[in-house]
Formats: C-alpha cells, structure tokens, sequence
C-alpha cells in the first residue's frame, strides 16, 4: 500500500514537472535561421559549447555538419545540442583555422573562427530584473566561461539590500571591491583573502562610492560618487530615463584607508564619473558633463571623455584635465570608458545623452586607439538596440558587453574578438545548453559583467556576517597635493 | 470509542472543516484572491528545479501548486478547509493514547493553523509541512522494530528538512513522545531524542553553507511567510500544539473531560479569529479584486454601503466612478481623502502599486502602468512573480509594440493553469501583430496613449500630463474626468476653470457646477457673467450653504446637509 501511494506520489511529481522538451516557437527574437546567431562568429578554444536551435518550428529536421579537416560531426535536430566533449576536441583541433557548418535545411554553409587567442576563465555579473526602483531576488554570479556552470557568490536573500557596483583588478578573484546598497549599506573590499565592510561615505564626498575601478598596482581604487535620480517617459519607445544631479570622483588609497580627490576631478560645476586608471596606471580616465537643468534640458547633458594624470608614487591626481572624446561637439555622449590592459585601446559606449546608456536604444560601442587617437564605432559588435556596459579579458583579445538587441528589454551578454588592430569580431552570445528555453524564461538581465581570471573565493556565510553587522571601516580623506 | 462517541468525534472534525470552509469562502474570499495573485505557480522542470534548490522547496512547490487553484476563491476555501482538516486529521492518529475525551484535542493544531492562515501573507506551505511530517511521523510509527524505526526517523530527517522545511521537526518530535508513551526502552528513547536533537541543530547550520538564506530563516523557515524577516509565530504555535495535544491526550482520558476539550477548542477558536482575521485588508483586497475584474458597479454598491476610508478604496471607487460616467456627478457622494484619493503616489510596496496601476492603465497612461504593475512585482516579499501582474506586463508590452518582451511573459503564463488560455490566444496576436487593433482594449488605449507629447512622469505636474493625454485624443474622456477631479480635490479652482473650458459635453454636470459657482464666488462680485449652465437649483444651494457656513453650524450639521457637495469637500476636508 504504501510502495503504491509512494510509486502514485512520484508519478504525479514527474508529470506535474515535466522535463525539458526543445520548443522552437518559444520565443521569436530573429528573423535569421538560427538562433543564438552563431553564424561566422569568432570563438576561444575555451568557451562551453556554442548550441544553438533553428528558428523554423517546420519542415525538415535539420542535420547540422561541423566540419575542420578529417574532422566532421553531424547533429540532428532543430535544436543543435553539442556533446562536451566532442566540442572541445574539435575547438583544440581548429585552433587557428575555421569550422565550416553546413546545415542540411539552408542553402549557404558558415564557419566559426577558432581563435589562438585565449579567454579568461569566467565572468562575474549581477542578475537582477531590469527594473527601477524596487529591487526582487538578485545577486553575483559567477559562471565558468569552459562551460555552463553558475554559481551565486552572493544574493540579497541572505540581508536587506541589493549587490551592486563590483570590480576586479584585472580579473584578480582575490582582489574585489563589492558595494551594498540599502539599511546594510556596505562597500565590501577583499584583499588577497581578507574581506573588510566599509563605510565610504565621508563628510567631504556626495556618498557612497560607486562604479570602482583598480590601479593596475592594486593599491588604489578609483570611484565616483553620484546623487542619481530616474524619471519615466510617456512615449511607448522610451521607458526611464536615469540621470545625475551631481557626481564627483575620488581615488581610494587602500593601504591608508584614505579617498584622495582633487579640485580636478571634483569640480563644482562639472559632472565627473566612470573612472578608469589606463593600463600603466598613470592616466585615470573619466567622464564628465556639465551639469544642466533636470528634466527640461535632460537630452542637453553630453558626457566628454577626459583623463587626468595619475602618480601613484604619491597618490596625486593632475592638476590639468584634457577631453579625448568632445562628445558634446558631436552631439554626443560618452560613458564606460574601458581601456585595455595592454595600453592600446579603450572602448566606451556612445548614447545620444545623459550617462545610463542601458536605457538608450541607440547606444553604441566606440573604440579609441589610444595611439593614434582615431575613434570609430564597433560596427560589427553593435547592433540597432542597446550595447552598453562591457569590459575587457585579462589578455585584452575579448571584449565582453551587454545588449539590448534580442529583445529590447533583457539584457544579455555578447562576446567579441579584438585584434591587436581593434578590429573586432561578430560577437557570439553567452553559451547555454539550451539557449532559447534558457533565455526565454530568465527573466533577470544581466548586469556589470566582468571577466574573472579564476574562481572568486566569498565566503558566503562571512560575507552575510558582515554586511548584516553595523561595524564599518570609515574611509578617511584628503585632497591631492 | 463507541460508535456514537465515533460519530461525534467525525462531526467534530466535519464541523470544522465546514467552518473553515464557510469563513474563507464567504468572510474571507479576497484573501484568497490576494494570495494567488502573489505567484505564478509554472509546471515545467524550470519551475520545480528552482523550487527545489531551496530548503523547504518541495513542500513551496506544493504550496503553490495548491494555492493556483485559489484563482476561484471557492476552490481556494474548499482547499484551505481540506488541509485544515487533514491537520487534525493527522494529529488524530499521531496521538497514541486516544480517547473519546481526548479527541477535541487534535483540533487545537488545525486552530492554530487557522489562525496563521488569517495572515495574508501567511503562506500555506507551512499547512504542508505539517501535513507530510504528521504523516511521515504516522507511517514511521508503524514500523514495528523499534531500531529500525528510529534509525529511519534520523536518517529521514536531512530529506524531510530539505524538502519541507523546518517544521519538519515535527516527525523526531511525534515519534519521540509516541515512544516515549509507549514506554520503549529508555535508553533507546534518550539516544533517539538525543541524535534527534543534535540532528536539528546541525541541519539550519549545515544548510546555511548551500543555502543563501540566514541562519534565522533556516531555523523557522524559509517558505512559511512571505516576508523574510518575519519569524512566522503562529505556525510555529501550531507546531508546537501537535506534541502539547499528545501530551495532554494522556491526560484527557474520562468521557466527561471531551466538553472541556471541546470548550478549549471552541473558545480559541471563536476568541481570537477575531483579532487575527483583518476585514479592513479584506475590503481593501476586495477593492482591488473589483477593480482588476472592472466590477464597476459593485464597487459602487459596496462604496455606498460603507463609505470608503481608505486611500486605495477611494481610489478603486473613484476609478469606478469614472468607468460608469458618474465622476463628475457623484463623486463627492463619496468620502474624497485629497489628490491621494485619486492617484496616489508611488510607494515602495508590493500591492498599492497594483489598484493605482490599474488606474493609469484605464487613463491610457500606458508606460506608467507598466512601471507601477512591474515595480509591484518586483517588491514581493519573497521574491516570487505574479501571474496577474506578468499578465498585466504581457499586456502593456504588447500595446506598446515591445512583442518579444510580451512574449517572454506570455511564456510564463502558458506554464500556468489558470492563465494559459489567454496566453495562448495573446501569442495569436503576436504571431499576427495586425491583429492586435482588433481587440477593442488594445485598440481603445493604443488610440488613447501618449503619441506625441513626450515628457517625465511627475507627480507634481499631473494636471498638465492628464491635459495632454486628453488633447492628444479627446475621446479619452476619462482623462479629463481625472484632470478636472485633480484640479478640484487640490482645490485649485483656477486651474479647474481653465481646463473646464475645453469640455465640449458633460460641462454641466453636478459638481462641476457646484465648483464654478464657487469659484464665481470667491473671484467676482457677483453672479454677472457666470456661465449659463449653472443652473438656479445650483445657485440656490450654494447660497443656502454659504448661510450655513456663516451661522456657524458645526460640521457634522454641515455634513449631513451639505456632504454631497464639492463644497463641503471644499470647506472641511484635505486641509
């Protein structure tokens, strides 16, 4: 009787939740043959296999044939689904070289270039539903770019609050800076294992520090502080609008627990943010606007990308501010300046204005070759839709950003090969094993993704201890010589 | 037990189960639509995996599986009224020394469950948990090798925390007393409570390392209540009646003792349901339930019963006062509690949004809506989305052209029961977005919307955005309804004079009247001039009021002559 009840029992749970069964007509975010579009893209021999599904929920069952040398592996089905391990044998074999695909149901075959240039081992981004201002489940993920894995490295069910601005020297697990907003508010810094809770607002800055970025030393953290506020438009092809009435940078010294800021960077009537130290260190690069009337002159306020000189000796900041990107001239807005680690390019996102370009659906990426000074638009990268937040792998060959272009809403993250010309790649998508049920139903964008060279080591249960206590270390300040 | 003394006992349980029933289903039905509207139960692995990955996830998912049927608040009583019943059922034959006089005991933890249910945040997966540890507990006691059995318990206590939660310390607990009165080997009863014991300490602890979840919420679990830092008292007290009725079934072994039992039971029961049911939250949920329903009448019915005190009350009966054409006729029929009443401004929770996104929604304010509907959703307690307000967002996406957005959500809701009809139907429609303009309320506020005006929602400057959406179609009467009841619950009679002018019909209706007239009075001389379709009933009223007014008569006079009139509202209220 009781086997019975058990054996009904668990019948009723399997049925109840079905599994997984490939569905073509889940969600319809191309036009193209196949999606995630995959189509003569370039990869790293290290990514988790690139499957993918055919858009058509008709017709013949597509037989996909990869093929690089004597090397050939057909997969049957409208969704193409790789084993592991076949996957990587051919991604080692092509190495260098492309993998022609030819598809039984479409005319034309494509490659995909197997890039020598390798790709970090993971990434780190927030999830969170792209929202205004109250906040649902969120946190840090950490997924391993060889394969699917994720996992949390911390979500706000463990405190009251929300995860957000986090940052890595160079892909350094060991080096973080992590901030918590709400009655928990918190900047967590870890260095080489040791986790710290601090309090980053000081009588001589607007607030918390935000949007950090580490001196390639480790040894200074450069961040803005920004009174931001939001507003939302009427018009069906615009939502929010995100803006500053007010920001200034500083740089943390971590060794002095001190923010050192100076007349430069905290100038009464310029908006500065988005600090980012060059490869060298000795250049911080930055954005800023002058300030305007909000909202009636919200479209006039025009991001210009700026550097200032950087000594980390003494940790002063220059006294002379020099524009890269007149952004303003051009009608423009800049913001995310990112440079590579190499010292040879720096990519930042372009919007018509104001600096929370995630919400522009004509924002843009731009490469600036920091040597010759040219700046043109990653066309190949971009699409008609968002690109906005990205950042570079360790080796300065893969530029990871988020966009907008599947369906205006969700975010999601795209990968691109840069070579040393700055010539960038069609990007691929962030591999899932079954993308379209995957991204279908995850409904969280995701968020400041950033590459990691290793595993992040957070301890989960410390981490919660210290952001729920109401110990902080308080940052001091000074002002640059 | 005789078989007259059996048949007491189930007329006991039967009794309180048809109580259960009868309050949920007739005292307390908004309740139960409130509690289905804060999910969106999914069949799919997707769903039940992530369910799962969570301490307590299964019995959740239970949980939810149950509470989709609450869609109909009958079905959700009938439901609330079996698990209930299932509780004392179960504690029933948990208890080892059964009595006649013993068996109103059971029902005590049934009460306490009740009580908890009252909680509209209360979640029913705590129900759950009880039910699968009573009847784990029921069937491990009938293993008879006392060894084996408490091995099992022990063993089983890592699964049974892991897929219900906390509460399912209730199997070590039950099987630990029922030996206990069985009288077992007394070591083997202290070794048993003692792992029993280190067992449940060790669990919340051991869990906090896979779960992101504080130790506190491991402790009292994670899926009882929907908020997270609520420690949810009264299930716990529900819990914790199941070993205090079986110690005390020990006790109750005369016949006579079952009136006391019973007594207990009663009086509980009756004495506090009182201070545990909220009828005021009741008719607040009964006010937004309405509203999403476009019970128009029936809120009016029920507003005129019991004037509407609250700020979402008066503005689910002000939004129905505009639906059925009577805002400028009658709404100061009704209690007016400011601009507040109107369109309230938004608040960082999980269900206020709701009623006042339904109001942007029917203005043709369509991206407000959205932020307010999704904004609601994404400030649920516990995280989870609602099947309402992803309809609600399937909808607003797809009226502003963003399908794959719609799509998404639609996507959900085809995993759901009780949604997946319209989604099905509203996936034709993006399959075919030319259809779209064929459904009049897609077509209706896809007319009505912004098109042309761009600006930053503002709550300061909404007499200029409720302007503009009424010059941009001016068959959106509504939002002229509102942009006039605005100016007159603000009092600014200037502005009402000014926006009045542009009314080509209805421009004589009562209060709007009554507001002119004032205005007239507070701004000329005399009556010269005053537009001509104030009629002279109108004039007379406001001279009989103003002598009112100036013999000094109190408000409450005032009121029962005058409380129907803008200028009462004018005069007394929104100070």
């Amino acid at each position: 009787m009781m086997k019975r009840t058990l054996y009904i029992l668990l019948s009723a749970i399997l049925a109840l939740s079905s599994c997984y069964r490939f569905d073509p007509t889940e969600a319809r975010y191309t036009d193209g043959p196949i999606w995630p579009d995959y189509m003569d893209v370039t990869v790293p021999v290290g990514i988790a296999p690139l499957n993918f599904c055919y858009t058509a929920a008709e017709g013949p069952v597509p037989v996909t044939t990869f093929t690089y040398g004597d090397r050939s592996i057909a997969i049957k089905g409208r969704e193409v689904v790789w084993k592991d391990r076949q996957w990587k044998n051919m991604l080692e074999a092509a190495k260098g070289g492309d993998i022609i695909v030819r598809s039984s149901v479409l005319p034309e075959e494509w490659r995909i270039h197997v890039s020598e240039d390798e790709i970090d081992y993971g990434i780190n981004y927030r999830l969170l539903a792209p929202g205004y201002e109250v906040y649902s489940k969120m946190g840090i993920y950490e997924r391993e770019l060889s394969s699917y894995k994720e996992r949390a490295l911390i979500e706000n069910t463990q405190f009251d609050g929300c995860v957000n601005c986090h940052a890595y020297n160079r892909g350094n697990p060991d080096n973080y800076s992590l901030h918590i907003r709400g009655s928990h508010g918190a900047t967590l810094i870890n260095l080489e294992g040791e986790l710290e809770a601090y309090n980053t607002k000081t009588d001589s800055t607007l607030g918390f520090c935000v949007y950090p970025y580490w001196h390639p030393d480790g040894e200074y953290i450069a961040y803005s502080s920004n009174n931001t506020r939001q507003g939302f438009h009427v018009l069906a092809d615009k939502l929010i609008e995100v803006f500053d009435l007010d920001s200034d940078l500083q740089v943390y010294d971590v060794e002095n627990n001190t923010l050192i800021s100076s007349q430069s960077i905290k100038q009464k009537n310029v908006w500065e943010t988005f600090p980012a130290f060059s490869a060298d260190g000795k250049t911080l690069y930055f954005c800023a606007a002058t300030p305007k009337s909000i909202p009636s002159e919200t479209e006039q306020i025009k991001y210009n990308l700026c550097k200032v000189d950087f000594d980390a000796a003494t940790g002063t900041i220059g006294s002379k501010v020099d524009t890269l990107i007149f952004a303003e001239k051009m009608g423009k807005s800049v913001s995310f300046p990112k440079p590579s680690y190499d010292g040879r390019f720096l990519v930042y996102t372009l919007s018509d204005y104001g600096n929370f370009s995630i919400w522009h659906h004509e924002a843009d990426l731009w490469i600036l070759d920091l040597m010759t000074g040219e700046s043109r638009p990653l066309d190949k990268a971009n699409s008609p839709d968002t690109e906005s937040y990205h950042g570079w792998s360790s080796n300065s060959r893969w530029l990871m950003f988020s966009s907008r272009r599947d369906d205006g809403l969700y975010t999601r993250l795209y990968f691109s090969h840069i070579d040393e010309d700055g010539q960038e790649s069609k990007p691929f998508m962030l591999p899932q094993k079954h993308p379209l049920h995957y991204y279908s139903y995850q409904n969280r964008s995701y968020n400041v993704p950033e590459f990691v060279t290793g595993p992040v080591e957070l301890d989960r249960v410390e981490a919660e201890k210290k952001i729920n206590s109401t110990e902080r270390v308080q940052f001091g300040f000074r002002m640059s010589e | 037990m005789t078989r007259k003394q059996n048949i007491i006992c189930s007329a006991q349980s039967g009794i309180f189960t048809l109580l259960a029933f009868a309050f949920f289903n007739f005292a307390y039905p908004y309740h139960i639509h409130y509690q289905e509207q804060m999910q969106m139960f999914r069949f799919g692995q997707d769903y039940f995996m992530e369910s799962l990955a969570v301490p307590g996830g299964f019995g959740d998912w239970i949980g939810g599986f149950l509470v989709q049927f609450f869609y109909y608040a009958p079905a959700g009583a009938f439901i609330l009224a079996v698990l209930l019943g299932l509780i004392q059922f179960l504690t029933w034959k948990n208890i080892e020394k059964k009595s006649f006089a013993a068996y109103p005991l059971s029902l005590l933890p049934a009460v306490g469950m009740f009580l908890f249910l009252c909680d509209e945040n209360a979640l029913v997966t705590a129900s759950v948990a009880v039910i699968a540890s009573l009847t784990s507990a029921y069937l491990l006691m009938k293993i008879s090798k006392a060894g084996l059995r408490n091995l099992i318990t022990i063993l089983g206590m890592p699964v049974m925390y892991f897929l219900f939660g906390s509460i399912s310390i209730l199997v070590p607990v039950t099987v630990a007393i029922n030996i206990c009165l069985r009288k077992e080997d007394r070591r083997s009863v202290l070794i048993f409570s003692l792992a029993a014991l280190a067992m449940a300490v060790a669990l919340p602890l051991i869990f906090r390392t896979f779960s992101p979840y504080p130790l506190i919420r491991l402790v009292f679990g994670v899926h009882y209540h929907r908020y997270h830092h609520a420690i949810p008292l009264m299930a716990w007290v529900s819990v914790l009646l199941v070993p205090a009725a079986m110690l005390l079934a020990a006790a109750f072994r005369k016949d006579r003792m079952m009136a006391a039992g019973l007594a207990l039971v009663i009086v509980s029961a009756a004495g506090l349901t009182p201070l545990f049911a909220d009828m005021d939250k009741e008719k607040l949920f009964g006010y937004d339930f309405m509203a999403r329903m476009g019970q128009w009448n029936k809120i009016l019915t029920v507003s005129s019963k019991s004037a509407p005190d609250s700020p979402i009350a008066v503005e689910c009966t002000n939004l129905a006062l505009a639906k059925t054409g009577h805002m400028a006729s009658d709404m100061f029929r009704f209690f007016q509690n400011g601009p507040a009443g109107l369109l309230p401004e938004f608040t960082r929770d999980h269900f206020s949004p709701v009623p006042t996104g339904t109001v942007y929604y029917h203005l043709g304010m369509v991206n407000t809506a959205q932020t307010f509907f999704f904004e609601a959703q994404e400030g649920a307690p516990d995280f989870q989305k609602s099947a309402r307000l992803t309809q609600a967002l399937a909808k607003t996406n797809l009226i502003n052209g963003d399908y794959e957005v719609a799509r998404k959500y639609v996507g959900a809701l085809k995993q759901t029961l009780f949604y997946r009809k319209w989604a099905k139907e509203t996936e034709l429609l993006l399959d075919n977005p030319g259809r779209i303009n064929q459904v009049p309320e897609y077509a209706w506020l896809r007319s009505v919307r912004m098109k042309e005006h761009d600006f930053m929602f503002s709550q300061e400057e909404m007499d200029s955005m409720l302007g503009l959406l009424y010059l941009e179609n001016e068959s959106n009467t509504m939002a002229m309804d509102y942009l006039l009841a605005w100016c007159l619950l603000r009092k600014d009679l200037p502005r009402f004079f000014e926006c009045h002018k542009l009314l080509k019909t209805g421009y004589d209706a009562r209060h709007y009247q009554e507001a002119i007239v004032l205005y007239w009075a507070l701004t000329h001389e005399g009556p010269e001039g005053m537009p001509e379709f104030v009629s002279r009933n109108t004039a007379a009223g406001f001279t009989k009021f103003l002598t009112a007014l100036q013999s000094g008569r109190d408000e409450a006079a005032m009121q029962r002559e005058f409380g129907n009139t803008y200028w009462f509202y004018y005069y007394y209220r929104f100070k």
